[in-house]
């Protein structure tokens, strides 16, 4: 093993001849901060999923779901997958930026793991804790593009009347039985509530308010309810089908 | 003109303030390291003097520009063995192939420690040792061939190991003892009677 005799002062001229100078403290620094403020960030994102896991957690109809059905996948509907997901993003992501810090390698990957999982459900309780998961979710309710479909399906759940499930937007009040219902895909419903109907919420079933009906299909566009449901999460979403007061019509 | 023999008591840290404020003092630290390191690329990676030489250029050119980024927090010299290990990596992946085999350059004393650890029988022909203790680490996966070469040729502790591989320092104990199961196993494979 050997190096040429003229190495040092070789290498000494060709940092002369290209004008090489140190890259600057800041450079470095603002690369470390960035990592941190980028883990932070995560950390608040993940927090954030999991305020909204644990809002929408809060089951009202999980029990009225598993006895009314059996299938699996009506069951998957109800539990919040994409704030799982997103929450298990952040995650990796607080856990990547932390690890490409400076001195990020020195933590265990364990402990580490740890320490993020933690902070991010203590962090998501006081989110919870202080409402604004549900001020959260509302916004999106009312608002996300998709939110239906892929940040909270239990809106789908709700949505199969071939199954017994109904829920909309009431449009038009008929007497004290009989409603017009606007739907998610934008089928009107005539909606009877006949004798049959348990309880007395139908009292609160108001134009312009989200509703959620069980019971059966009577023919094309008639549900005959047998039971109607208290407000549920992500009711929001049915304002984007507001009936207009001057037109009287609903639109999306 | 730097006086290479008039700065020698200096300490890395003290080099560093002064080549950011005259470039001439680099030259102590490519005085001071370039034997180690040179041998270091050897070590873990297959290639030609000339082109070791290359990489160690290379390695010199990333230590000066990065200069503002030692700030003494570790050893200089784990700095400048992590610089060196990421350009050997970098080297690798540019040219894309994986090295054939491995010039680990071992003297008696590097191998005897090695086998010492080893719990190996140590009276035996120091020639012998070194050849043998060369081809089993050779045989071995990069990472533990590395490990085992940072602890027993370059004499690094646990410590400055973990801030060459960037990897924490009961990660480093744990690939430690594999490295030395598996030098031993690998030892037992191949028959050696030592």
């Amino acid at each position: 093993m050997s190096l040429d005799n003229n190495f040092d002062s070789g290498l000494l001229e060709k940092i002369k001849e290209q004008n090489l100078q140190p890259t600057p403290v800041w450079h470095f620094l603002l690369k470390n901060y960035v990592m941190w403020g980028l883990g932070f960030l995560s950390l608040s994102f993940g927090a954030i999923s999991v305020s909204l896991i644990l809002f929408l957690s809060q089951i009202d109809d999980l029990s009225l779901t598993i006895a009314n059905s059996q299938d699996l996948e009506d069951i998957l509907l109800i539990f919040p997958i994409f704030w799982i997901m997103c929450s298990v993003i952040f995650i990796f992501a607080v856990f990547y930026n932390i690890k490409h810090t400076k001195r990020g390698y020195r933590y265990s990957p364990l402990t580490l793991s740890g320490v993020i999982i933690i902070s991010s459900f203590v962090l998501g309780f006081a989110i919870n804790a202080a409402g604004f998961g549900e001020t959260i979710d509302q916004q999106f309710s009312h608002h996300a593009p998709l939110y239906d479909r892929l940040i909270n399906p239990r809106i789908n759940f709700w949505s199969q009347p071939d199954k017994g499930r109904l829920s909309g937007m009431i449009v038009e009040k008929k007497g004290s039985s009989t409603f017009r219902l606007i739907d998610k895909n934008n089928h009107i419903w005539i909606v009877e509530v006949g004798d049959v109907l348990v309880g007395d919420a139908v009292d609160v079933v108001e134009v312009n308010t989200p509703i959620h009906f069980f019971g059966s299909i009577a023919d094309n566009d008639s549900f005959r309810a047998k039971k109607v449901m208290p407000p549920m999460h992500g009711d929001g979403f049915f304002y984007r089908f507001q009936v207009k007061q001057t037109a009287g019509v609903a639109n999306q | 003109m730097i006086d290479i023999e008039k700065s020698k008591n200096l300490s890395d840290e003290e080099i560093v303030r002064l080549v950011l404020g005259n470039q001439e003092y680099f030259l102590l630290i490519i005085d001071r390291y370039k034997s180690k390191l040179f041998s270091f690329i050897k070590r873990l990676t297959n290639i030609a003097d000339e082109d070791a030489e290359d990489v160690l250029q290379d390695v010199f050119l990333k230590i000066y520009l990065s200069l503002n980024d030692f700030n003494g927090d570790l050893k200089f010299s784990s700095w400048a063995y992590a610089i060196t290990r990421n350009q050997v990596i970098s080297n690798h992946r540019k040219l894309k192939a994986r090295p054939e085999g491995y010039s680990v350059g071992l003297d008696d004393e590097m191998a005897n420690k090695l086998m010492a650890d080893v719990d190996v029988q140590k009276d035996i022909d120091r020639k012998l040792i070194k050849e043998d203790v060369s081809l089993v680490l050779e045989s071995l996966e990069d990472k533990y061939r590395e490990v085992l070469i940072l602890k027993f040729i370059e004499e690094k502790d646990y410590q400055e190991i973990s801030n060459i591989i960037r990897k924490p320092v009961g990660t480093v104990g744990s690939m430690m003892n594999k490295a030395k199961k598996l030098f031993e196993k690998e030892l037992n494979k191949r028959n050696i009677k030592i």
